[in-house]
């Protein structure tokens, strides 16, 4: 799946693509071509703006609109000790088209983290934030966009909202009882950047602690996903949200 | 010595007491607009209480009363005029409240013109607890509005108001009262009871110096206020919810370079409506700036079905959005449910707006001060600010500092300015520190004397933080409630029955003057021994 990523990236670990700034990985980019085809959104709206089709009311889509994509996550045991095991989940994402359609997103990471046997938590994150980054891994610069650094936080508010609806469901979330993981969420609200140019790219990554014993995820669990989530909040519910899959791969050997 | 007797005609014509009216209303009118003008009220009221004290007639009075009522309150909310809200409710309010307030003021001269009769100083007595009388009752009712107090005119001088915290709203008020009223009888007393009534009525600006600040050392808030100045006709209109939404996110994210405690927006700045409050989308903007969000949101209430509430709340980042306040006291006649037979009357007619019900009082919000502890805030409403027994109430249950969301793009900018006098003088009411955040501004920032310590500029998109030094212990204002003022009125009202019955009863035996301390030289029955 990875055989086309440059080494360079999957040596330090992630390619991460803006995600509520790129349409289907299928559309090809060549801008020398004829008009790109729509974006997803573009697709949604129909040529209306976002406010025009907007709904005021509040409320969360029960389903995503889940496209698969060159890309993954990876789990990595760093260091182990006395006070646990220290992990990198390290995230890419096969760069992407820009989102055209101007609007407010809110961009959601759906991480699968461990928990203990009754559902916490099990982690110490050692970063308040994943800050994606551009470039390469050798030279790379944090992302910005809108003029403002992009920092995903973990958002236990949504978690609570929005998993229970999510999980489980068709066109939701895998249901991940039993793998001794759960998903959690990680947001940043985005506003459209018309000037940010057709291509976003990035990669990111995170480092939190656990006990020891606790393994990584199993790449060959079929529920074993993250995602990243394009969600447009002003539009109605019943609007299901695109996510980009992205599978778990199988730690780097040392 | 000899002291000059004022002339004094038992009967002043109508004509005088129509410009006598005229005249106090104008000077009432001018206390009332949001001009530096406030000290007016301490005389604002002589011409009227000079002609009853030299004998207007009851009708007369009453007349004076209804034209001063008509200046007064005509001037103080001519902003309807000039309201950009939809709809003839403004104007509705305007000609339903004016003229009721004129009359009940008009009783009230009368009232005083009739105890005039009976005895000279009883009318000057009773002044200040009758006027503080008309103030509550033309505060309360289905179209009762508590602006335009005469405390309220006075917000801008702080020192002259800092007596607020022993006596409240209403006593400052009386306090004015006592002065115009102290004023007249001035005139006609001796020299020595003059004096001694001057250092009376001075006594309440023994709090008037302002020179410590005693919560220096208390822990403090930094609050960032969002002042995004949106048009009326811009806002809650869905083609406009996402530009809204990023003129607050860009101010949002502008005042968080200044490490906010609590960022608030304005009264519903969150155009969604949440069902009971809850809302993913603004928990995540909460998320994304790192920091507590507080804004004005509509809402439907569990359960409800037609009516929305006008509330306040708080996205923490990590936790669900919670509804911190409701608004108590929707605006009659176009922000208020029907809730009267008249309202009910006036919507079958479509001339009454009004889709909020009366919500719940703020639940208080713990919000993470500068020295790690949790400080309890207290949320406003818009209006709600303008209820004392309701700031009271939030004091005693521990708020530390209130956070008013106003919006005023539809009543302009002479409204915002009025409402803002309001919300200083709440502060040193209640001794507790407040941020006003305001849609078009001056959102503003007061500590708990009331001293303005920073303001955005009205009508630009900006936003803003400064700490505030939390509340201390609560105020005599706050623990007592109205029970001082309540007292002195009741005071008054025995004192004066006692000097009205001393009076009669002297009347009769033809030996009145005698019993009527405060008259000097102008009555034909001259008091003995002062005019040498």
């Amino acid at each position: 799946m990875l055989g086309s990523w440059p080494r360079r990236l999957i040596r330090f670990g992630t390619g991460f693509a803006l995600a509520p700034l790129f349409a289907h990985p299928a559309v090809a980019i060549d801008s020398t071509g004829p008009a790109p085809a729509p974006t997803f959104y573009e697709e949604v709206v129909g040529g209306a703006s976002v406010e025009a089709v907007g709904s005021m009311k509040g409320g969360l889509p029960s389903g995503l609109s889940v496209l698969d994509a060159e890309g993954g996550v990876e789990y990595d045991p760093l260091e182990s000790g006395a006070e646990g095991i220290d992990w990198q989940v390290s995230l890419q994402l096969a760069p992407r088209r820009h989102e055209r359609v101007d609007a407010v997103y809110d961009l959601v990471l759906a991480l699968p983290l461990p928990v203990d046997d009754a559902g916490a938590s099990a982690v110490t994150p050692q970063q308040w934030g994943i800050i994606p980054r551009e470039g390469s891994a050798t030279s790379s610069v944090p992302l910005v966009y809108g003029g403002e650094k992009l920092v995903l936080k973990r958002n236990v508010g949504l978690e609570r909202a929005w998993l229970p609806m999510l999980t489980g469901a068709t066109d939701g979330l895998p249901d991940l009882s039993g793998t001794g993981h759960q998903f959690t969420l990680w947001d940043a609200i985005v506003r459209y950047d018309p000037g940010f140019g057709d291509l976003v790219q990035g990669f990111a990554t995170l480092r939190y602690r656990t006990a020891s014993g606790v393994g990584a995820p199993d790449p060959g669990d079929e529920r074993m996903v993250a995602f990243l989530i394009v969600w447009i909040p002003e539009l109605d519910p019943a609007v299901k949200p695109y996510a980009v899959r992205l599978d778990v791969r199988a730690p780097k050997s040392p | 010595m000899s002291l000059p007797s004022p002339r004094w005609s038992p009967h002043l014509p109508a004509r005088g007491a129509l410009s006598r009216g005229a005249i106090s209303g104008a000077l009432l009118g001018i206390v009332s607009l949001p001009l530096p003008f406030g000290p007016v009220a301490f005389v604002a009221l002589v011409p009227v209480l000079a002609g009853i004290d030299r004998g207007m007639r009851p009708g007369a009075a009453a007349l004076a009363g209804f034209v001063a009522g008509c200046l007064y309150f005509g001037i103080g909310f001519g902003f309807v005029f000039f309201a950009s809200v939809s709809g003839i409710a403004p104007s509705l309010f305007f000609f339903l409240y004016v003229p009721l307030a004129a009359l009940l003021l008009s009783a009230l001269f009368a009232g005083l013109a009739a105890l005039r009769r009976a005895s000279r100083c009883s009318s000057l007595l009773a002044a200040p607890a009758a006027w503080v009388a008309f103030e509550g009752l033309r505060s309360t009712g289905p179209i009762g509005t508590p602006w335009l107090h005469l405390a309220y005119g006075l917000s801008d001088w702080p020192p002259l108001v800092q007596s607020a915290d022993w006596v409240g709203l209403y006593g400052v008020s009386f306090w004015v009262v006592a002065v115009n009223a102290g004023l007249v009888a001035m005139r006609v007393v001796p020299l020595r009871w003059a004096v001694g009534l001057a250092a009376l009525l001075a006594l309440p600006l023994l709090r008037a110096p302002i020179v410590s600040s005693p919560g220096a050392s208390r822990p403090t808030l930094r609050v960032a206020a969002v002042q995004p100045a949106l048009d009326e006709s811009r806002r809650h209109v869905p083609e406009h919810f996402d530009a809204n939404l990023r003129r607050l996110l860009a101010l949002s994210e502008a005042a968080l370079a200044e490490q906010p405690d609590l960022i608030v927006w304005p009264e519903s700045a969150w155009e969604r409506l949440p069902a009971w409050g809850e809302d993913a989308f603004l928990s995540a903007v909460a998320n994304s700036l790192g920091t507590p969000l507080l804004t004005g949101a509509w809402r439907r209430p569990r359960g409800g079905l037609y009516w929305l509430r006008n509330s306040a709340v708080l996205a923490e980042p990590g936790h669900e959005v919670v509804v911190v306040a409701d608004k108590v006291h929707p605006v009659a006649v176009y922000e208020r449910a029907p809730d009267s037979v008249l309202a009910r009357f006036l919507l079958r007619h479509r001339f009454w707006g009004g889709r909020f019900e009366p919500g719940e009082p703020s639940a208080l919000a713990a919000l993470r001060g500068s020295d790690g502890s949790l400080v309890p805030v207290a949320v406003l409403v818009c209006i709600d600010t303008s209820y004392p027994s309701l700031a009271r109430e939030l004091r005693r249950r521990g708020a530390r500092l209130f956070v008013e969301v106003s919006n005023e793009a539809g009543t302009g900018r002479w409204s915002a300015r009025l409402h803002a006098r309001v919300s200083r003088f709440r502060a040193v009411e209640t001794r507790t520190p407040l941020v006003r955040v305001a849609n078009t501004g001056p959102s503003q920032w007061f500590d708990e004397r009331g001293r303005l310590v920073a303001s955005l500029p009205e009508r630009e998109p900006r936003s803003g933080a400064h700490a505030l030094a939390l509340a201390g212990s609560a105020p005599p204002s706050v623990v007592l409630g109205d029970a001082p003022v309540l007292l002195a009125v009741l005071g008054s009202a025995a004192f004066t029955a006692w000097v009205s019955l001393r009076a009669s009863r002297c009347s009769r035996n033809r030996t009145r003057q005698r019993f009527d301390p405060f008259i000097k030289g102008e009555l034909s029955c001259s008091v003995h021994g002062l005019d040498d």
